[in-house]
């Protein structure tokens, strides 16, 4: 159940951003914030602990999302939001002390995508 | 990267030290030896945008002050009204992004530099949404914000349209200072 919601959350944050971004052309800052801000208060005022990771895990995927369209497509953000989610999942008990983790998370998933776009499509030419 | 520049490894070289870090300190403890598959991002540093920025003083300064404000804001809306840190952080980088880009159609120098800032705000605000633990006192604030003014003044025109840059730079800021101030001890 959490990694499904995990999955849900990581779409949601990442392609939700770039969304916001490409569509209403807000800057990738606004996008960002205003996402995560609308996702993280009703936790807020609910009290919602047990579901206390989904406004992390959205607040995280929406910096994958903060990338341009020049460097990324939408197929892309999914992919590097997955990935974030993914490690996210596996890390999350070393994540919560110190600030920014989520953000250099972000950062590798993204920089993951860049090397493996670049390499297959070195590959495909090489064929 | 333009390589024929040598300083252009300058910024690399910083975002390489804060992912190594980050790798060791955060990701190692919990996956152990697959953490060895942190080198493919690695591999993406040839092909980022990477430009090294020349200090200037005045842009410097705003940047810390910027980094300071986003920073002071976030710890003061998690104590003063008990919120989360994921919270306060969305709730500064909101206010931060509506700083207007121009005045009336104009892009006055002064707009300019403010808005400029409004990065490093949220830069800031990522580096507040640290565990109150690491803060022993104001002085721990104050070495994290001037650490990531300088960080973010020296990033600023590398790793262009990667997201997780902002946050790099806040857990760079604070990571720098925790592993001094232990290593002190």
């Amino acid at each position: 159940m959490t990694a499904l919601i995990t999955i849900i959350c990581s779409i949601t944050g990442g392609l939700g951003t770039f969304l916001c971004t490409k569509k209403l052309r807000w800057h990738p800052l606004k996008s960002s914030a205003i996402l995560s801000l609308i996702i993280a208060t009703p936790f807020e005022i609910l009290n919602l602990d047990t579901y206390a990771y989904i406004p992390i895990i959205v607040f995280g995927a929406s910096f994958v999302g903060m990338s341009s369209n020049k460097v990324f497509n939408k197929t892309q953000v999914i992919i590097a939001s997955l990935l974030f989610g993914g490690l996210h999942f596996l890390c999350a008990s070393n994540f919560n002390f110190i600030g920014g983790t989520l953000g250099t998370t972000a950062c590798l998933s993204c920089l993951s995508i860049i090397v493996l776009v670049n390499y297959s499509k070195e590959a495909k030419a090489n064929l | 990267m333009d390589q024929t520049n040598k300083l252009n490894y300058i910024p690399l070289l910083t975002i390489g030290i804060i992912h190594c870090l980050f790798l060791w300190l955060i990701i190692f403890p919990a996956i152990g030896w697959f953490t060895v598959l942190g080198i493919i991002p690695i591999f993406g540093y040839k092909l980022i945008p990477v430009k090294y920025t020349n200090f200037n003083f005045i842009e410097l300064f705003t940047d810390i002050i910027s980094f300071g404000l986003g920073m002071f804001l976030t710890i003061w809306v998690i104590i003063k009204f008990s919120t989360s840190s994921v919270f306060s952080a969305a709730l500064i980088g909101t206010f931060a992004a509506f700083i207007p880009n121009t005045v009336l159609g104009l892009k006055p120098k002064t707009i300019k530099k403010i808005s400029h800032g409004k990065l490093a705000i949220y830069a800031g605000a990522f580096a507040g949404m640290t565990s109150f633990e690491y803060f022993t006192s104001v002085s721990s604030i104050i070495y994290i914000t001037i650490t990531g003014g300088i960080l973010y003044h020296l990033l600023q025109n590398s790793v262009t349209g990667i997201g997780g840059k902002l946050g790099s730079i806040g857990f760079g800021a604070t990571i720098i200072y925790i592993s001094i101030q232990q290593f002190i001890s």
